[in-house]
């Protein structure tokens, strides 16, 4: 039974000592014996929807979605992160994970969102609700002794420590950040991330041309010397080739005393074009999950090829949104996309069709199935080249 | 375009106590010494265990790999295997030659061998017919530097068959069957599904081997997805123990579409008793996972490929393209190596096809490296613009985009 389910956000203390309960029994790797209230001041960014599921007055699951945006096609899309979920113990596999997962969903559409991502624990689950995978997030490592790319002698660039705080490289982040597919519009709370490491420390270092900053990098060290010892990148930022080829010089001189270099990346990554030698390696991946809320909005807000003029014909189904069902005429034309009521519904598609396509992770003749995505290999074709765009991947988790 | 940061060159290593090497030459094999000193110089170099008598069965000069050696005077210094083939993009089959067993003899290393050696085979492959050229490299130095470019990782994915389990397999009616051993079925479901991909071989008989086709002792399964009376894919593998369990080391995984690749991988969710995980060579997210039942993939192996561009108004013309795609591209190509390559040309792309001539105002200028790593579509050109090997405006990089755009490159061969 679900249908007991009540569907809100906590408001009493102990509700959130509550919610703070759950997530410290499934996430923590060593649960308090009461929860730490203060984190969740300390440690949840940006004004997030707590919500709680309560059956007979009694808290059994939670979720929280926090608003940011997601670059696609050199533009902002609104965004709810949703994280935190977590269904009680003795409540799991009755439906009630499905059932939160609805009511986030709404929630995120209250609040304004076009789209929203996930890093699942569970796929089915959020299949069953429209997410499906639209990006992957790759954790490379390279052997400190390939990472020399030849040195050109115009380059020009210095590396230097850098110890003027996050403020000063948001905007190289940025500007990065808006050529890529998937980057977040980093909330100001995430910036913590990148510039500190629980007790570690963090070094910063900025590569200058000509005084001005064409790329930085932060990242710990780990690892023992004598052994494996590691740079852990944070952020790995650069604005073009030539500044990529300055950092990863720079790391090479610490091949006496770190054997390798780790970083998140996309599954093709262009940081790691110049490298000389083989030898780096995939490590892990993180796929994550999409959904789109709010279906003009989604359209509308990403950024789409320049010189890509099409119209795409959708008959679009959403159970748990009825709001974006039905046909829709979406034209594209000088890098945006209008959106309005109407069209011969050619493309017949679900939030699971349309996300994958969306970010750019896969063609939509990859895409195609009967329940999700079916149109003409014509149209078909033309999604594709609307939505093509570099390999989406983040360097943040949530 | 003249090449304005070219990579450095290699400066010639002559021990000083040794007189001038001999000029390298180059030619096919002569006799039964050259066979074994290829053969060694090949164990050397690649082989897990290089035996005392080294294999010489495959050194011949009638294989469909043309055999190319480089000699000073009568000595074997190296060698290379160029296999023409064909690769598919765009739907369409590009001949292409696969390169392979490129072995520089140690003492003769450094010397510049190996650029002359990739310059000939070149040649060969060349008059061989092939458009473009592919190889998985040692080095990245000596390929770059001799005009290939970067295509993409193939991907080793490591499925476990726990959280393959659960899947319900027939969702839409499609069953799994053992197959009864019939090559041309699978033959024709792999040509139908790597016509659809980019990069996949237009496999020789030799490529078939390891693949539908058991090899040795070790039994070689075939299992084939039927929805409606039709065949719709297919899987090979063979089986395994590994300290972290058993293993299906998986040889072709075909789906023609998602629900072949469902149910198919549905089918090993059923084998989690016997099975501990599935391993296969894909592509960085590739979309034969789109459909794994639950979290839980790893990687368990990257490896690189190269492509070169042969002769480049074959290359352009012989493979296809998104058909919604009309555009022109004024290229103003510098080709070192090839120079039949260099020069301005005119590419028209229209309806999936294009046509290439001399020509044009060549605002896109390339060398062979540039154009070479984004014609398979794993690289975009306004990822990879960097003014020695690809430079344009952002305009005509974006119409680059447009052109070369695809399912990610990968080759499910090795070679």
């Amino acid at each position: 039974m679900i249908n007991d389910l009540v569907f809100g956000p906590p408001l009493t203390t102990e509700d959130f000592a509550t919610y703070l309960e759950l997530g410290e029994y499934a996430f923590s790797e060593a649960p308090p014996a009461t929860p730490r209230l203060a984190r969740l001041t300390e440690d949840e960014p940006d004004e997030p929807i707590y919500r709680v599921g309560r059956r007979a007055g009694e808290i059994v699951c939670r979720a929280r979605v926090v608003p940011m945006g997601q670059w696609f096609g050199g533009q902002v899309v609104p965004m709810g992160a949703i994280g935190g979920v977590v269904v009680a113990a003795e409540h799991r596999s009755g439906g009630v994970g499905t059932a939160l997962a609805a009511d986030f969903i709404r929630a995120a559409h209250g609040r304004g969102m076009a789209i929203s991502t996930l890093f699942p624990a569970s796929l089915p689950l959020y299949r069953k609700v429209g997410y499906e995978l639209a990006g992957a997030s790759y954790y490379w490592e390279i052997p400190i002794g390939a990472t020399a790319p030849p040195r050109r002698s115009d380059d020009g660039i210095v590396v230097q420590r850098w110890s003027g705080g996050d403020f000063a490289l948001r905007p190289l982040y940025d500007q990065e950040a808006s050529r890529t597919s998937g980057q977040l519009d980093r909330p100001p709370t995430f910036w913590t991330g990148v510039m500190e490491s629980h007790g570690q420390a963090v070094h910063a270092f900025v590569a200058e041309r000509d005084d001005n900053p064409v790329g930085y990098i932060t990242f710990t060290q780990t690892g023992k010397y004598d052994a494996e010892r590691y740079i852990d990148v944070l952020d790995f930022v650069t604005t073009s080739r030539a500044a990529t080829r300055a950092l990863w010089t720079f790391l090479t001189g610490h091949s006496g005393t770190v054997s390798h270099v780790r970083t998140w990346g996309g599954a093709t990554d262009t940081r790691l074009f110049d490298l000389p030698h083989r030898g780096q390696r995939i490590l892990t991946v993180e796929p994550w999950m999409v959904r789109i809320i709010d279906l003009p909005g989604a359209l509308m807000a990403r950024g789409y090829p320049d010189r890509v003029a099409a119209e795409l014909h959708l008959d679009y189904r959403d159970d748990i949104l009825p709001d974006n069902s039905g046909r829709w005429l979406v034209r594209i034309a000088d890098g945006r996309a209008t959106v309005e009521r109407g069209g011969d519904g050619r493309i017949v598609l679900t939030s699971r069709g349309l996300a994958p396509v969306y970010t750019g992770y896969l063609p939509a003749a990859s895409v195609a199935d009967p329940a999700v995505l079916s149109g003409t290999a014509e149209d078909l074709a033309s999604m594709t080249t609307v939505f093509a765009g570099p390999t989406p991947w983040m360097a943040d988790s949530f | 375009m003249s090449d304005p940061m070219p990579d450095p060159a290699p400066a010639p290593q002559v021990p000083a106590n040794r007189p001038s090497p001999e000029p390298v030459t180059f030619g096919p094999i002569r006799d039964d010494a050259d066979r074994r000193r290829y053969a060694a110089l090949c164990e050397y170099a690649f082989w897990d265990e290089p035996a005392a008598e080294p294999d010489i069965s495959w050194v011949t000069n009638d294989g469909p790999g043309i055999i190319r050696l480089a000699r000073r005077g009568d000595r074997v210094v190296g060698g290379a295997v160029v296999t023409p083939a064909g690769q598919w993009f765009g739907g369409r089959c590009v001949p292409s030659a696969l390169i392979g067993g490129v072995a520089v003899a140690p003492e003769d290393r450094g010397g510049g061998a190996g650029t002359a050696m990739v310059a000939d085979y070149l040649r060969a492959a060349r008059d061989a017919g092939c458009a473009i050229s592919a190889l998985y490299p040692a080095t990245y130095g000596l390929y770059r530097r001799t005009g290939y470019g970067e295509a993409g990782d193939m991907i080793r994915h490591e499925l476990s068959t726990a959280a393959l389990a659960g899947a319900r397999p027939s969702v839409d009616g499609t069953t799994v069957r053992e197959h009864d051993g019939d090559e041309t079925l699978l033959r024709d479901l792999y040509r139908r599904y790597a016509a659809r991909s980019a990069g996949l071989l237009e496999r020789l008989d030799q490529h078939w081997s390891g693949r539908i086709r058991a090899t040795g002792t070790q039994a070689l399964h075939a299992f084939v997805a039927e929805r409606d009376g039709e065949a719709v894919g297919y899987v090979t593998f063979t089986q395994r123990r590994e300290p972290a369990g058993r293993l299906a080391d998986i040889r072709d995984f075909v789906p023609l579409d998602r629900g072949a690749a469902r149910a198919l991988l549905a089918f090993f969710g059923g084998h989690q008793h016997n099975l501990a995980r599935i391993q296969f060579w894909g592509s960085p997210n590739d979309p034969r996972l789109l459909d794994e039942h639950q979290t839980g993939r790893r990687v368990v192996g990257t490896e690189p490929w190269m492509l070169r561009i042969v002769n480049l108004p074959a290359a352009l013309v012989r493979r296809g393209y998104n058909p919604v795609v009309t555009t022109t591209l004024h290229l103003d190509h510098h080709d070192d190596l090839m120079p039949d390559n260099t020069g301005r040309w005119i590419v028209r792309v229209a309806d999936g096809r294009a046509t290439v001539e001399r020509g044009g105002g060549g605002t896109i200028r390339t060398s062979s490296r540039g154009l070479s790593t984004i014609y398979g579509g794993g690289y975009r050109a306004t990822d990879v613009v960097d003014g020695a090997h690809l430079a344009a405006t952002a305009d005509a990089l974006a119409r680059l985009d447009l052109v070369f755009t695809g399912p990610a490159p990968w080759i499910a061969n090795h070679f």
